[in-house]
Formats: structure tokens, sequence, C-alpha cells
């Protein structure tokens, strides 16, 4: 699993996640991903075009770190999932709070609004 | 047995109940995977059973959500089933037919059906929320039938899975 920061701004950080986000993947993100996000107090916007495969750690990993933004007001968008990537975030009823948005531009749209 | 042992068993037993099997439920293939209550040895059983599914041909859909269902019933198992710090043996059985993946695990753990847990609210405010559960409210949702018995000590929980 690696992590890739796209940008990082006052607004959001914007981060890529490529590999698995199994119980392995999401040992090895967790603490550089809470740091740019939830640890910061800033919104995230996170790449999932190439994970591969998510399970529920590491949904936990993304449910915890949108609660801990969604209390200083901030959001956590996901962009670009794969169908079954997609598929696992909308059977687990997270997207109620992680969005999914289609591309950058979207994702934007969605943290502004 | 170290932590990450696995223990294989691969091969077309006969199964148990064969007479008056339809053709479709006929037993194409097995694989008993033995391991203990440790993360290596989860990772370790994961790989091996991911390799069994692609050397029999299964699709990726079906692979995926496989795996999905033996990470978290086995991380269940390894975080919440045991009350002493020892090693725990945890077997996992494998059979393919034409149209499921039927995955059978065994454990000593205390006893717990997953079939009681309620499914985790996830519909008010994401900060009244916690996710709690949602490995099992998963596998649940993805599953075409789950069965749990506890006999003699041993959990025993039987998923099945509809192949693609």
């Amino acid at each position: 699993m690696e992590l890739h920061v796209i940008d990082s701004n006052r607004e959001f950080s914007h981060i890529a996640l490529s590999g698995k986000l199994d119980v392995e993947g999401a040992d090895q993100i967790e603490t550089q991903f809470q740091s740019l996000t939830s640890e910061a107090g800033r919104s995230a916007i996170v790449d999932l075009e190439q994970v591969t495969y998510l399970a529920s750690l590491g949904i936990r990993l993304l449910f915890a770190t949108a609660k801990a933004l969604a209390a200083e007001g901030k959001k956590m968008i996901v962009v670009n999932p794969k169908p079954m990537v997609e598929e696992t975030l909308l059977t687990s009823g997270t997207v109620n709070f992680i969005p999914i948005a289609r591309g950058f531009e979207e994702a934007v749209t969605l943290l502004r609004s | 047995m170290t932590s990450s042992h696995i223990v294989r068993n691969a091969g077309k037993p006969m199964p148990e109940h064969t007479c008056g099997q339809p053709e479709h439920d006929e037993v194409t293939d097995y694989l008993l995977l033995r391991t203990v209550n440790s993360r290596e040895g989860l990772i370790n059983l994961m790989s091996e059973a991911e390799a069994f599914f692609h050397e029999r041909g299964l699709d990726e859909r079906t692979i995926y959500i496989s795996n999905l269902v033996l990470e978290e019933v086995l991380t269940n198992v390894i975080k919440y089933a045991y009350d002493d710090e020892g090693s725990h043996e945890i077997s996992v059985e494998l059979t393919l037919d034409p149209r499921h993946v039927q995955i059978v695990f065994e454990d000593d753990g205390r006893e717990f059906d997953p079939l009681s847990v309620p499914t985790p609210a996830l519909n008010g405010p994401i900060t009244d929320c916690e996710p709690g559960g949602l490995g099992i409210h998963l596998v649940r949702k993805l599953s075409s039938s789950m069965d749990y018995s506890r006999t003699g000590g041993v959990n025993r929980l039987t998923i099945r899975l509809a192949r693609k």
C-alpha cells in the first residue's frame, strides 16, 4: 500500500492511495494518513483509483478520519474508486458520510458544498 | 507451530453428502488451511487462499468477496475470540463448486454467533456513529448464506458465496 501526497494546502490535502487497503495496507498508511488529514484539521480528497481492494479495516480508517474531520467542520471525499471498492463502500453504508466523486473537480465542488 | 504456520491440504475429497445432490453442487475443489491467531497467520492464510482462488480460475469479483469474508471473519476471531495470550489454531476449509464458494471457519475461542450482531446504525450524523460491527455487516450483505453452530467448545461458521 502506498500513499502519495498530490497537494496539501490550507483548504485540503489531496492524497492518492494505491494497492490493497487490507489489514496490512491500513497499518502501513494509518499514521501518515491521519497526520495529513484529521491531525492537521484539513479536509481530505482521497483518490482511490489505484486501490484494488478495500476491507473493513480500511473502511474503518476512512470512517474514523472522516468522523474526526466532521467534528472540526471538515470533510472527506473519495475519488474514482474501482467498481468493487465502490460496491464495498456502498454496501458498508459508509458512503452516507464519505461522498464519492468522479474526478478531482467534482471532489472540490463537493468539498465546498 | 510458529505464528505464521500454514497447514495446507488440497484435493478433491468425497463430500459427506453426495447422494441425491444436484449436479451443480458436485464438489470440484477443496483446500483446508490451518493457521494460528496472529496477524502474520492471517496474512499468510489470505495469501494461500487467494493463490488457490486464482489457480482455480475464479472470477475477480468472487475472489474479492472471498478475500473480504476471510479477512473480516479472521480479524474478528483474532481480535476478540480469545481470553488468553496463547496460540490457538484456526481452520479454514474452502470448497468450490461451479456455483458457489463455501468457506467454513472453526475456532476454539469464546462462543460468538455473528448472526446475532445487530446491523450498525450508520444513518445519523457521522459524529454520532460508531463503525462497530461493520465487518460482520459487510459479510452478511455479501454472502448467499451464513450458518453458525457451537459444538464441543468449537465455533463453526459456514459461509456460502455465489460465484458469478
